[in-house]
């Protein structure tokens, strides 16, 4: 499937995420916001009930649950897979829409935060596999500094993309894959899948547009796997 | 937790002359929070009254409703408390596209809703 295609399946059907609030709630907007995601607004009366989120998937209900919690479910570092597990089916599907959310609009340092924290997971964890695109080489250029580190420090297979416009110094443990590079200069693309728990997974894939990039952020292995799979193929 | 059951909840307005049919309908707690709801909003969808009812619901204990929450409460919606509320003349109801209506209170009565909703928040 190639990275349009993941983004494409990933977009249909568009996540409608709608607060319900007494008074405004500006914490949860810049969680949300951070995230990517758009927030409709509706009042509730005064004395009414404590805030909530309600989540459609298309014109489909999913779920209602208290800003309480989903302060608590938003909190970094998010949860590994393997904890969510422990979570009712009610929780399940609302992660599901979480994990599958579409980011529209998303600005370079949104993209910069994931970015980090799938990198901050991979070395974590140590031993895996990390593919990487970076449109340009010169753009890994600053971040050489933290590969080398996981190169050294882990396990890890890095495998890294981008059109060759700078020379990056051989470091035993990542490949550069500057030919495959050309294919996704239009993408900034990264999925990590565990050495320990092939389950264990995380990718983001987005493309440039005119006001910003839209994409998916997610753990769903069978997602990340495509977008692997997509760059393994180059 | 069935809301269904009438309860003493508008015991202010019973005694400040609202009709005994609109007291009635509003002796149940989710018609007074669909009423007050569209106090604030003035219309809204079945799907949405559908969705603040679920999120009325919850609570610590309870912290998320599903789609099949969503979907019995919107079925009592259809079938029981809009009927009810349009009956008494608080509410128009498009039964073809789901569309709900507030229809014009006087001040007394949604003095007598709103301390209703403030003293049911309280109590919790």
């Amino acid at each position: 499937m190639s990275l349009d295609a993941i983004i494409r399946e990933a977009t249909d059907p568009v996540k409608t995420f709608t607060l319900y609030r007494r008074e405004q709630q500006s914490d949860l907007e810049t969680v949300l916001g951070t995230l990517g995601v758009s927030l409709r607004q509706r009042p509730l009366p005064p004395n009414g009930p404590e805030p909530f989120v309600t989540i459609k998937s298309g014109d489909t209900f999913v779920g209602a649950i208290s800003v309480a919690s989903l302060h608590s479910l938003l909190e970094p570092p998010i949860k590994p897979p393997g904890e969510k597990k422990d979570f009712s089916p009610g929780y399940r599907a609302l992660f599901d829409v979480l994990d599958r959310t579409v980011y529209t609009a998303l600005k370079r340092s949104q993209l910069l935060a994931v970015s980090r924290e799938i990198e901050d997971r991979a070395h974590r964890v140590g031993t895996g596999t990390l593919r990487v695109g970076f449109q340009r080489l010169s753009a890994y250029a600053s971040r050489i500094h933290v590969y080398r580190e996981l190169a050294s420090a882990t396990t890890l297979d890095i495998h890294i993309y981008g059109v060759e416009d700078w020379e990056p110094p051989e470091i035993p443990g990542i490949t550069y894959q500057s030919s495959a590079g050309e294919a996704y200069e239009e993408y900034w693309v990264l999925s990590f899948i565990s050495g320990k728990d092939p389950s264990e997974a995380n990718g983001l894939v987005a493309r440039e547009e005119t006001d910003g990039y839209r994409g998916v952020w997610t753990d769903d292995p069978a997602v990340v796997n495509e977008i692997a799979k997509e760059l393994e193929r180059g | 937790m069935n809301n269904d059951i009438n309860e003493p909840g508008v015991t202010d307005g019973h005694e400040s002359g609202i009709p005994p049919d609109v007291y009635r309908a509003l002796s149940a707690q989710p018609r007074r929070r669909v009423v007050a709801y569209l106090l604030e909003t003035q219309e809204a969808t079945v799907e949405e009254l559908a969705e603040v009812l679920c999120g009325w619901n919850l609570s610590d204990t309870s912290p998320m409703a599903t789609a099949k929450d969503h979907e019995t409460m919107q079925l009592r919606l259809v079938h029981l408390h809009l009927p009810l509320l349009e009956d008494v003349g608080l509410l128009a109801y498009d039964h073809d596209n789901g569309d709900v209506q507030m229809q014009a209170l006087d001040s007394p009565l949604k003095q007598v809703i709103r301390e209703s909703i403030t003293r049911e928040t309280e109590a919790e």
